[in-house]
């Protein structure tokens, strides 16, 4: 069963990617800053990430840079997500190893699609 | 080699006794370790003005992280009614994302004793704070939070905001709020983000 | 006959209950024996839906009763010898050899067991540090084992164990560090006495100093019980009490990082250990 993470200090939009996720069969993880998905993704092998860009502890950019240290995390998917209002540094998105930018919250047609393209099932 | 047991209390290192706040600073500036530091920040807090100055290592942004940690630890106990309110919502109002979240998650602790102050950011102009006022309704459950949540959500024009509203809503909102939690999808155009917490909220009232 | 516990109900209440008490529930792996749970507390309560229940539950348990009655459908209470041994093998095979190469010759490499109960996670870590056998030839170890409760602490120091307790040692070494005693068995002599038992509570900090410094912490579901200011305390308390590089062991359903972001989360082989 394909894995993806939700990296966000909302619980809300947390749960609402989460629940488009699981509708089309995906186990979903969370986590509400960028050093708990750390933690986590040490734990698991995830297919994708969507992450929140502004976090407690530690933000989206950090994370993703840290992420990609992991060996088994080198290649996955990054997806950056990011409020209508909020600028989005994507030099330096993809300085670190994100590939892709959506705004939050992502509406489900776009985000089944990504999965299509972008999970093995 | 082998399985040993020593007595180590006296081993350890026994730290002074201060007379007043300003030894237990001059103990914090003066030593490097950790283990000095943290016991020097855990006396300050006894005395008056010591809460503080704990502030103020936080707002430093050069302050290192265990450091912040330790003081973010020591503040979060204290008592609310005598924990320094207004020296943490100054740390709301820097510009580092860090120090500021640090802030709110000591504020998150004192509850009841920050009433007035939530009631003041659920009507201000920072979307964060909005926010984060909402968590704390939902955390804590005044007798007014229903009536705060409903009023927010008559007036509020940030998808994010609304919803997260929107989820407490879902706890402590009555069937005489669905017409309001309906209104929001047209509102908000009838986003799906929109359409999917109302939905919600709107099952777990009518449960 | 449906739950009242929705999966979209599982999500927020496995909100409220990693916020309270760090245990993250998956619903692959949780959501029957919880959905379970919650009908029979709601039914308890005489609640007749979940979000009466979870208002109950969120806004009306001053004492923390209901949500220690959560806890205790929801954790395995129980203590046994080599319980999630992962970690026993990962301090014997992978955190000692480490820190034996980097500690200065003569320093005694000092672990701690908190809470420690009646002893089967101390006598545990002996048990493997023997096993392994290479390092307490060259090295002085200690254990010390803390736990607030005098009851539990006095049967540590007994060294006598049901056959309960013992059920995952591998009859090899039961046989060779126990006697049969009764229905039960007891720790030969050799190891009684091996372990430093104290009556501590970690919220006293002059008490936790008195320790000394470790190299290795294990605390394996105490924190789950605590509140956030005061999982926040213990945490610092256990980062102060570490040397350099020393690592701390939760309990392997519990995250550090929702506590503090002090320490580094590694894996060794499937364990998440966390070092300062």
């Amino acid at each position: 069963m394909a894995v993806v993470m939700v990296v966000d200090d909302s619980k809300t939009v947390r749960s609402y990617h989460g629940s488009i996720l699981k509708a089309i069969g995906i186990n979903v993880i969370e986590a509400e800053n960028g050093m708990e998905a750390l933690e986590r993704s040490l734990d698991e092998q995830i297919d994708l990430y969507l992450v929140d860009v502004n976090m407690p502890v530690m933000d989206g950019y950090s994370f993703v840079q840290e992420l990609r240290k992991q060996p088994q995390h080198k290649l996955v998917p990054i997806i950056m997500v990011t409020t209508q209002a909020e600028e989005i540094d994507k030099i330096e998105a993809y300085k670190v190893g994100a590939n892709l930018f959506e705004t939050k919250p992502i509406k489900p047609d776009v985000l089944n699609a990504y999965v299509d393209i972008l999970v093995q099932s | 080699m082998a399985f040993v047991k020593k007595h180590v209390a006296q081993d350890v290192q026994e730290f002074p006794s201060f007379e007043s706040l300003e030894e237990a600073i001059i103990y914090y500036k003066d030593n490097d370790l950790f283990e000095h530091k943290k016991y020097a920040i855990e006396e300050m807090v006894f005395f008056e003005g010591g809460a503080d100055y704990l502030v103020k290592i936080l707002s430093d942004v050069t302050t290192e992280k265990a450091i912040d940690m330790e003081v973010a630890s020591v503040l979060e106990s204290i008592d609310p009614e005598e924990a320094p309110i207004e020296a943490v919502m100054e740390l709301l109002k820097l510009h580092n994302a860090y120090v500021r979240n640090l802030g709110i998650s000591i504020l998150r602790n004192y509850g009841e004793a920050i009433k007035y102050y939530i009631v003041k950011f659920l009507i201000g102009d920072d979307r964060d704070l909005r926010i984060f006022a909402i968590n704390v309704l939902g955390d804590v459950n005044f007798p007014e939070s229903r009536d705060m949540l409903i009023e927010l959500l008559e007036g509020e024009s940030d998808i994010n905001v609304a919803m997260t509203a929107v989820d407490y809503m879902a706890e402590i909102g009555e069937e005489e709020d669905v017409d309001l939690l309906l209104s929001l999808k047209e509102h908000f155009n009838n986003d799906p983000y929109v359409e999917f917490g109302v939905n919600n909220a709107i099952q777990m009232i009518r449960g | 006959m449906a739950h009242i516990l929705s999966a979209d109900n599982f999500v927020k209440l496995g909100e409220f209950i990693y916020r309270k008490s760090g245990i993250y529930l998956e619903y692959e792996k949780h959501y029957d024996k919880l959905a379970k749970l919650i009908d029979a507390r709601a039914e308890a309560l005489g609640l007749e839906n979940f979000r009466r229940y979870f208002f109950r539950l969120r806004f009306e348990d001053k004492d923390g009763v209901e949500f220690q009655e959560l806890m205790n459908g929801i954790t395995v209470n129980e203590t046994y010898f080599f319980r999630e041994v992962n970690q026993f093998e990962v301090l014997a095979n992978n955190i000692l050899p480490d820190l034996h190469r980097i500690r200065p010759k003569n320093a005694p490499l000092r672990i701690l067991s908190s809470p420690c109960s009646s002893g089967e996670e101390p006598y545990s870590i002996i048990l493997h540090i023997l096993q392994e056998g290479h390092i307490i030839e060259e090295r002085d170890i200690e254990v010390v084992g803390i736990d607030i409760d005098s009851t539990v602490i006095e049967k540590g120091e007994k060294g006598e164990y049901s056959q309960r307790s013992v059920h995952a040692i591998p009859k090899p070494i039961l046989n060779k560090w126990f006697r049969k005693k009764g229905l039960g068995y007891k720790l030969v002599d050799d190891l009684l006495g091996v372990v430093d038992f104290k009556v501590v509570n970690v919220f006293d900090r002059t008490a936790m100093r008195r320790l000394g410094k470790f190299d290795v912490i294990f605390s394996r579901n105490m924190m789950i019980y605590f509140d956030d200011a005061s999982r926040k305390e213990v945490a610092m308390t256990f980062y102060d009490l570490l040397n350099p590089g020393g690592y701390v062991l939760l309990g392997h359903a519990e995250y550090m990082s929702r506590i503090v972001s002090v320490f580094n989360a590694k894996k060794i082989d499937t364990t998440l250990v966390y070092q300062k």
